[in-house]
């Protein structure tokens, strides 16, 4: 589960406010949106989950650890895909893969198996001895969220996971997402496709100038929005000011 | 009109202008940050840079003032400052050409071949300038200033210098242009693009040496050499010929100056028109379908399970990770193995085409001096280890990529041993080079071999474990093609700076021991020791900043 209390983060020595006093929590089964509009501040909120960037104040609880005090038993319990699959090129997306299980200590047995069911539920078999340069954008998208998914993660971050990925993928990704939360794990990813994240998430959080302005199921989004209409009128509505 | 704005385009990005100018405005604190650490990076070298080449070309002016010929500086400045432009410009100018980010936007603009590469030229040739100022402008003011020149002679010292590096970047433009034109052949390109760079330099060198061979001179030659008006000018500038026209535009005087400088100006300009016209007939023809490898090669089931059930430990798994993307980015391997072959090349020709190093050879290798040839053999390993900087780029190369290892499960110190371990490997490299060299010249037992090895080894400890450091407290990850990582990365200078401090210490310590009146094996013991700490110091102080650093770095 994941746990953010007041959690800002500004740049230029202040004059910018990417994230502002955020707090939100996410339980375990739980697939969570993280909607916003552009440099609403939903990357910053990710990389800070990640340890990827320092929050200025505040913490960010993930699986009962700290980020900034154990980053190392909250990095083993996650994994991260980011909005752009900048990956190492120059290996084949096998070794990519295989990298990725030695650091994450991932058993052979268990690799093997799961390497062999996700290159076949992302049909990237055939490509997997070619070298990440010679990928397509979607292909180096799904090399990465194969490669996040080797470990298992109990908390899986996912920033604008569907760019890129063809309708088949992208569906799979969705269904391998639920079962994920069936099992009793989390996902928290950030999406500008309003459709997905109103059809898959248990719950949604908005976040627009760094503030989250609204957070909860769909039914309580319509609540706080005083609108029962999709999500896509909620959003335009909430985030026009 | 289009060239001109594509060029200033250019120049805005390599120097990054424009970020200089946001933070001039809005983070004065970083920006005066960085220039402090510039300025630092400076100062660390001015020592090195006053007392080794200022001195050396004082003196140079002095032997030529005393044959009645002291333009000899010029000369050989001239000279110098062009053949570093021409080795080191071959992976900048294939870099910048062929490998930038930005290709994938300029190509598909409506520009022509010829004004791509006629802007990526600009944006080496700027870049050049900064070599060849520190190597050229003190022979101009040393000459102008001792020889009280008349006020002609700085116009025309100006002229010259912004004309040095002109001429040796066309050659290696056009070098390189043919050579990814006629290397541009599938799935073994990158390796043939290698093996390419490195015949290039070895035909380099080559001609140099032949050139100096062509006319072996006799003692009547010397001394002509040191009685005609500019003989030795002439005998130097045979290296490179146009350094005759340009020392004579400097120092002629009158019409002659006027004619010898057209004639200077007029081949870098013939080499400009060469670089434009190749690159209209043959960029495009090198650069289009270089990101698209072999086609796809189908992976057996039992070979993708094998594959797959490869298990290693995460430092093992770095390691590799970090050799896997050396081997197969030319640019890289270039860089950092280049000068494995270089050196050797270099040293071997001359060895190989001529006597003259014979009588010198054979003192060296006299019975008593076995103690300073094991020394000179480790320390050749050691300096080596400094010049193949793979350590003092480490994190500067993973660039946009750095993300990966901030976010896997694997603690910072392991990930810093993965880049100690594949840093040693590449040391490993010139042990077959220490190898021949002992079949061939300096007949070492195995004992003494495996010796010179040990402590050639030790002795690259604080080159590796220093130039990490440095990478790691200051990673340079926003480049846009891989040369800059290199290149324009300061830590790589900073690195082989801090190498040489340590060197030198561990010179000084050996002859301390050596003139006490040690044995041998304690001066070897002790210099391994000495070694060892120095390389220990750096490591410990990565083990004590690397959580911190690895979570403040903001990867790109």
């Amino acid at each position: 589960m994941i746990e953010i209390r007041g959690v800002s983060k500004s740049y230029n020595n202040g004059a910018i406010k990417a994230v502002d006093n955020l707090s939100l929590s996410v339980r375990p089964g739980e697939i969570f949106g993280f909607l916003g509009p552009n440099g609403a501040g939903k990357t910053t909120t990710i990389k800070m989950m990640v340890g990827l960037l320092r929050s200025d104040s505040g913490s960010i609880v993930i699986n009962g650890h700290d980020v900034e005090k154990e980053p190392l038993k909250v990095k083993a319990s996650i994994s991260y895909v980011p909005d752009y699959p900048e990956v190492y090129e120059k290996l084949t997306g096998l070794e990519y893969l295989t990298f990725l299980a030695d650091v994450y200590r991932v058993p052979r047995a268990e690799r093997m198996a799961r390497m062999k069911h996700f290159l076949e539920l992302f049909n990237m078999t055939d490509a997997v001895g070619d070298l990440i340069q010679s990928y397509s954008h979607g292909m180096r998208q799904k090399i990465v969220l194969i490669g996040a998914l080797l470990p298992e993660p109990e908390v899986f971050i996912l920033d604008e996971p569907m760019v890129g990925l063809d309708p088949r993928s992208a569906h799979n990704l969705k269904e391998y997402m639920r079962e994920h939360c069936d099992r009793g794990k989390t996902v928290f990813f950030s999406t500008h496709v309003l459709e997905v994240a109103e059809k898959l998430c248990d719950r949604i959080g908005i976040i627009s100038h760094g503030r989250l302005i609204a957070c909860g199921t769909m039914e309580e989004l319509k609540e706080q929005a005083k609108n029962t209409g999709s999500l896509e009128q909620i959003f335009l509505e909430l985030t026009e000011a | 009109m289009r060239l001109w704005t594509l060029i200033k385009q250019q120049l805005h990005v390599a120097f990054n202008l424009s970020a200089l100018r946001w933070y001039a405005r809005y983070d004065r604190k970083k920006l005066a940050g960085g220039v402090a650490i510039a300025v630092a990076v400076i100062a660390s070298l001015v020592p090195m840079y006053y007392y080794v080449y200022l001195q050396f070309l004082d003196a140079v002016f002095l032997a030529g003032l005393t044959i009645g010929q002291p333009e000899i500086l010029l000369t050989l400045s001239l000279v110098s400052a062009s053949f570093i432009v021409l080795f080191f410009g071959i992976a900048f100018v294939m870099s910048t050409f062929y490998f930038s980010r930005d290709l994938s936007l300029l190509v598909p603009l409506p520009l022509t071949p010829g004004e791509i590469v006629g802007a990526k030229f600009a944006v080496v040739l700027v870049q050049e300038y900064l070599t060849v100022l520190p190597l050229f402008l003190p022979a101009l003011i040393i000459y102008g200033v001792r020889m009280g020149t008349g006020i002609a002679f700085w116009p025309a010292g100006l002229a010259v210098l912004l004309l040095v590096p002109v001429l040796p970047l066309t050659v290696v433009s056009a070098a390189i242009l043919l050579l990814m034109r006629s290397t541009n052949l599938g799935r073994y390109k990158d390796f043939l693009r290698l093996v390419g760079m490195v015949l290039l330099v070895v035909i380099l060198l080559g001609i140099n040496v032949l050139v100096t061979k062509l006319a072996p001179l006799t003692q009547e030659d010397v001394l002509a050499l040191l009685l005609a008006e500019d003989g030795l000018i002439r005998f130097i500038a045979r290296l490179f010929p146009p350094a005759l026209l340009a020392t004579r535009a400097l120092v002629a005087g009158g019409v002659a100056s006027v004619l010898n400088f057209l004639g200077y100006l007029a081949i870098n300009l013939a080499g400009i028109v060469l670089t434009l016209f190749l690159g209209e007939r043959l960029f495009y023809r090198g650069l289009i379908g270089g990101e698209e490898v072999a086609a796809r090669k189908s992976v057996s089931q039992s070979r993708l399970e094998r594959k797959m059930a490869r298990v290693s430990s995460p430092a093992a798994a770095i390691a590799a990770r970090e050799i896997k993307l050396l081997v197969r980015t030319p640019i890289y391997l270039f860089n950092s193995i280049g000068v494995l072959i270089i050196v050797p090349v270099a040293l071997l020709l001359p060895l190989l085409m001529g006597e003259a190093v014979d009588p010198l050879l054979a003192i060296f290798l006299q019975p008593g001096n076995r103690f300073f040839v094991n020394l000179a053999g480790a320390a050749f390993i050691a300096i080596m280890g400094a010049f193949t900087p793979a350590s003092s780029r480490s994190f500067s190369r993973e660039g946009k990529q750095f993300w990966l290892s901030q976010v896997i499960p694997v603690p910072p110190a392991v990930q810093i041993r993965g880049k100690i371990l594949y840093s040693l490997l590449l040391c490993l490299l010139s042990v077959p080079l220490v190898i021949l060299l002992s079949v061939f010249f300096t007949k070492w037992s195995p004992p003494e071999l495996l010796l010179v090895i040990v402590l050639g080894l030790c002795g690259c400890l604080p080159a590796v474990t220093s130039g990490l450091l440095i990478d790691l407290l200051r990673p340079y990850l926003n480049w846009d093609n891989p040369q800059r990582a290199i290149k324009q990365n300061m830590n790589v200078v900073l690195g082989m700076a801090v190498a040489a401090l340590c060197y030198w210490l561990l010179y000084l310590l050996a002859k301390h021991l050596y003139r006490v009146g040690f044995s041998e094996y304690v001066i070897y013991a002790a210099l391994a020791a000495a070694a060892l700490l120095l390389g220990y110091i750096p490591y410990l102080v990565m083990l004590q900043i690397a959580d911190r650093r690895y979570r403040d770095i903001v990867a790109p």
